[in-house]
């Protein structure tokens, strides 16, 4: 009777050990959030990321009476 | 009851367990998009520009302050639309986010000045013309590829087109569609280095049609590029104002 119950408590120490663990691997992971998202500010490039149109078609002509060197 | 309390220690030991495991797996499942997004994000901030393609600038209001440098010392001012009722256009020659360094269409040729990103609005172009005025040919490439050529005609030996990088100004419909200018004329942000004045403009040059065909291929014109009315035509139908156009041999 002993015996069982000093493998549960030994298996209880245990499990409770894996538990944490696992559970403070969450809070490892976190920190590393915040050092990605500064990589992602939209500010470092303003030139690369403004958006343009790409022009596809000819314009509309103005009707006039050219003065060009001809 | 003692097995009772075995049971229910083991049940409870497994549950941990198996919420420990869960945890620990969806804490790495969550860090992986995380840096994805970022990574993907720094590829599309360090996405080089395509090299072959340029940025038209058109500006927003009715007149646009062009400066000599990115601190602000205004140089002139350009008003918009231009002479013949056209939006006022810039080829841009460096981007530098809130500055644009941009070819002018004035005197002397290939002036530049910085104007203010905010004044304008931007759109790109693939396309671009080149003229190689020893070969009397013309091509137009988009990107590197060659979509159109033919021949033209240049300066007279007195009035030559002088070489160089300029944009497209506007395009015109000539009112008189049997005359000197064809079917259309692209004006150029150039100007002749010998005629100041010219039919009451100021010497501006252009490339247009013509009603002489046969005189295409040689050195026939005050300082314009003429070319025929299907190529005039072609690119009327096919290239923006703003496109590059480099005269070169």
């Amino acid at each position: 009777m002993k015996i069982k119950a000093t493998l549960v408590g030994i298996s209880a120490v245990l499990a409770l050990t894996a538990g944490l663990a696992g559970f403070s691997g969450t809070a490892t992971a976190d920190p590393t959030k915040p050092s990605a998202s500064p990589a992602a500010s939209p500010a470092a490039a303003p030139a690369d990321q403004r958006p343009t149109v790409k022009t596809t078609a000819g314009p509309e002509p103005v009707v006039a009476r050219p003065a060009y060197t001809g | 009851m003692r097995t009772n309390l075995l049971r229910t220690a083991a049940a409870a030991t497994l549950a941990f367990l198996l919420a420990g495991c869960v945890s620990s797996a969806s804490s790495a499942v969550r860090r992986e998009p995380a840096a994805g997004a970022s990574s993907a994000s720094s590829a599309v901030r360090r996405e080089p520009a395509t090299g072959a393609s340029s940025k038209i600038a058109t500006v927003k209001g009715s007149r646009i302050t062009v400066y000599g440098n990115k601190e602000g010392v205004a140089q002139r001012t350009i008003t918009s639309p231009n002479a013949y009722g056209a939006a006022r256009v810039f080829l841009v020659e460096r981007d530098e986010g809130a500055w644009l360094q941009v070819l002018l269409p004035i005197r002397p040729n290939g002036s530049k000045g910085w104007i203010k990103a905010t004044d304008v609005t931007l759109a790109e172009t693939a396309y671009r013309v080149e003229i190689d005025r020893g070969a009397f040919r013309f091509t137009v490439y988009d990107g590197d590829r060659a979509v159109r050529t033919g021949k033209v005609a240049t300066g007279e030996a007195g009035t030559p087109t002088p070489p160089g990088r300029y944009f497209f100004t506007e395009l015109v419909k000539p009112v008189d569609q049997g005359g000197a200018f064809g079917a259309y004329a692209f004006g150029l942000s150039g100007f002749s280095p010998v005629l100041k004045s010219f039919a009451g403009g100021p010497g501006q040059l252009a490339i247009h049609g013509t009603n002489k065909p046969s005189a295409i291929g040689t050195r026939a014109s005050h300082g314009c590029v003429r070319v025929s009315n299907d190529d005039i035509t072609w690119m009327a139908n096919n290239l923006a104002i703003g496109t590059p156009v480099v005269v070169k041999g």
